[in-house]
């Protein structure tokens, strides 16, 4: 460790003075979201594309969390700072459920709560039934490793809803006395 | 404190399946010996390039979707489709639900014909609920060579191709049931390459004018 400290010191003139200017540029380029034009999927040259908004001028102002588009949107959703239309028109309500349903079968980690509360003021019912769940609970038999395949929970929190990465968001009920299964 | 995203993105021009994408920490540990300071020096270098590289490009917003099949072999850019747009104004139940589109990238058959038609994509870029159709660019705005798939924030290179078949609950609905069979199809994706039929494209841009966007936008035609 001293060696190395000594030979920052003794290189501190240019070497460390251009590190530093470089570190420092790359930092203030970086944003918590990428740029369309850096992000790998869109064409640079394509002159529409400053026209397309930035991620970041439209998901910073929106509670934050770890992961996925950074964005808490349970949170968004319920405090009202979006107001995504339930249908097409905007007209009309929605079904919403509020079952929470636990799944036992998690090993070492706490259980599951998944909680229709949440999910059908996004989703439809058959978004997820008959197709990715049975509507009975302990009917349908999930594995963490097919949810990181894409299939399950996966479908949607692989890619689109917050990501497979944050296991706690999922797995936050800690196991009680009575037994799994 | 703003979140951050992990360092990973896609080599800039290359293929996102290259391993090689920048590294998750910051350089810091390499080298070490006296002996080989040179060799630390150029791997600091190295680390803080490719740092810096991975800082300042992000990669694809988690949920991109690029839709490309149709697209290049009509001759025009892929499709970029953001979810993070789009769910901030819409529901998932909309599209998912009322509109019809799959829940799995490019299992949804749809071609310009269908958009012009006033289906999918076509229901809301009418030049009503949003900007119409002859706005080419804004919607083919992929980079040439990328497959059908969805940018994940979970997966280091940022971006998954697409499974065609839907790799859904054992029951597959698509047999029309909850008969359980317990055969899923295990990792093993029957490839769906249906010959769609070609729909045709509209001609050119329509005359539509988008008050919102009035500048116009060219297509991005392959060369
Ligand atoms: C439910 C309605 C709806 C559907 C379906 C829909 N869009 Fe949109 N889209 C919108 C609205 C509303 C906007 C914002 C328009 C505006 O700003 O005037 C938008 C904007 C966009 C944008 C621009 C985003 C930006 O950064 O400004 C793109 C690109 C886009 N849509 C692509 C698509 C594609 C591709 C499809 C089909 C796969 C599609 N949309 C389907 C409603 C829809
Ligand atoms: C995001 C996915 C999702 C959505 C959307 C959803 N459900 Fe469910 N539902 C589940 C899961 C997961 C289970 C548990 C299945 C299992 O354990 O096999 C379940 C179970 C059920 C059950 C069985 C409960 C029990 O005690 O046996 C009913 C009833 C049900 N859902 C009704 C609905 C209705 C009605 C809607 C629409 C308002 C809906 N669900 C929307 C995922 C969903
Ligand atoms: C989207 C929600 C979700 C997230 C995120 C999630 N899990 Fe799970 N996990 C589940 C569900 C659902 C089950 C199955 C529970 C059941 O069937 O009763 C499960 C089961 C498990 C099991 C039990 C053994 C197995 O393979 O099925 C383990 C271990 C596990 N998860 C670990 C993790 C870890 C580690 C993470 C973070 C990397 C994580 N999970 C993230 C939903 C999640
Ligand atoms: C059809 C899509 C879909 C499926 C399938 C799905 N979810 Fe979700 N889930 C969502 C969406 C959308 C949200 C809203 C939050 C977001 O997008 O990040 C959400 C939110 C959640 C939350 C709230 C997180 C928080 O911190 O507020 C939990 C927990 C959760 N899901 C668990 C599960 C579990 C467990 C399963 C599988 C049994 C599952 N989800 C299946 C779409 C889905
Ligand atoms: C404006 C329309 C629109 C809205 C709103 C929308 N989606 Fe999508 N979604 C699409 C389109 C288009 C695709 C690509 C379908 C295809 O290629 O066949 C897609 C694909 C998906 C996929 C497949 C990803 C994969 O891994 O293959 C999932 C999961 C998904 N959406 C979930 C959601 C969830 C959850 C929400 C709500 C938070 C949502 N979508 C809101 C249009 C929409
Ligand atoms: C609202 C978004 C949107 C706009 C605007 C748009 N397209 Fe498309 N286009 C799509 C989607 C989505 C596909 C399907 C891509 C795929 O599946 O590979 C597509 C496919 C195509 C195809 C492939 C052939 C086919 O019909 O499947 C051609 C050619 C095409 N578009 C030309 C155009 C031209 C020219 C314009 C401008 C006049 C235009 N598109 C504007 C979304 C759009």
């Amino acid at each position: 460790m001293g060696r190395r400290v000594s030979f920052w010191t003794a290189r501190a003139g240019r070497h460390a003075a251009w590190g530093a200017l470089v570190l420092i540029a790359g930092v203030a380029v970086a944003a918590p979201w990428g740029r369309l034009e850096d992000d790998g999927i869109h064409d640079r040259n394509n002159p529409g594309l400053p026209m397309l908004q930035q991620p970041a001028d439209a998901l910073s102002p929106l509670p934050p969390a770890k992961g996925g588009n950074g964005v808490d949107w349970r949170v968004a959703l319920e405090s009202g700072a979006i107001s995504p239309r339930p249908t097409l028109d905007g007209a009309g309500s929605v079904k919403t459920l509020d079952l929470d349903i636990l799944m036992k079968r998690t090993g070492q980690m706490p259980w599951v709560r998944f909680s229709h509360a949440i999910h059908t003021p996004w989703l439809d019912c058959s978004n997820c039934h008959e197709q990715i769940f049975a509507t009975k609970a302990g009917e349908t038999p999930v594995s963490m490793a097919q949810i990181l395949e894409g299939r399950f929970c996966g479908v949607c929190h692989r890619s689109v809803a917050f990501p497979v990465t944050e296991c706690d968001r999922c797995h936050r009920e800690a196991q009680t006395a009575a037994g799994t299964k | 404190m703003a979140p951050r995203k992990p360092f990973a993105a896609l080599p800039p021009g290359g293929k996102n399946d290259d391993p090689s994408s920048p590294p998750r920490a910051c350089a810091g540990r390499q080298g070490g010996g006296h002996a080989r300071i040179a060799a630390a020096r150029r791997a600091i270098g190295v680390g803080v390039l490719a740092c810096v590289l991975g800082l300042s490009s992000a990669g694809a917003e988690h949920g991109d979707v690029v839709r490309s099949r149709r697209a290049t072999a009509g001759n025009m850019a892929p499709v970029v489709f953001p979810h993070w747009f789009h769910r901030i104004r819409f529901q998932c139940r909309v599209c998912h639900a009322e509109l019809g589109f799959q829940m799995r990238v490019g299992a949804t058959e749809l071609g310009m014909g269908d958009l012009v038609a006033g289906r999918y994509c076509g229901r809301c870029h009418n030049g009503e609920i949003a900007w119409g159709l002859a706005s080419c660019g804004l919607c083919h705005s992929g980079r040439e060579g990328l497959p059908d798939g969805i940018a994940s924030w979970a997966f280091g290179p940022y971006f998954i191709e697409a499974v065609p078949e839907l790799p859904f609950r054992e029951t597959g609905h698509r047999e029309g049931g909850a008969a359980a069979s317990s055969e899923p199809p295990a990792g093993t994706p029957s490839p769906t390459a249906v010959a769609a039929p070609a729909s045709t494209p509209p001609s050119g841009p329509e005359a539509a004018a988008r008050p919102e966007n009035p500048v116009p936008v060219t297509p991005t035609p392959k060369p």
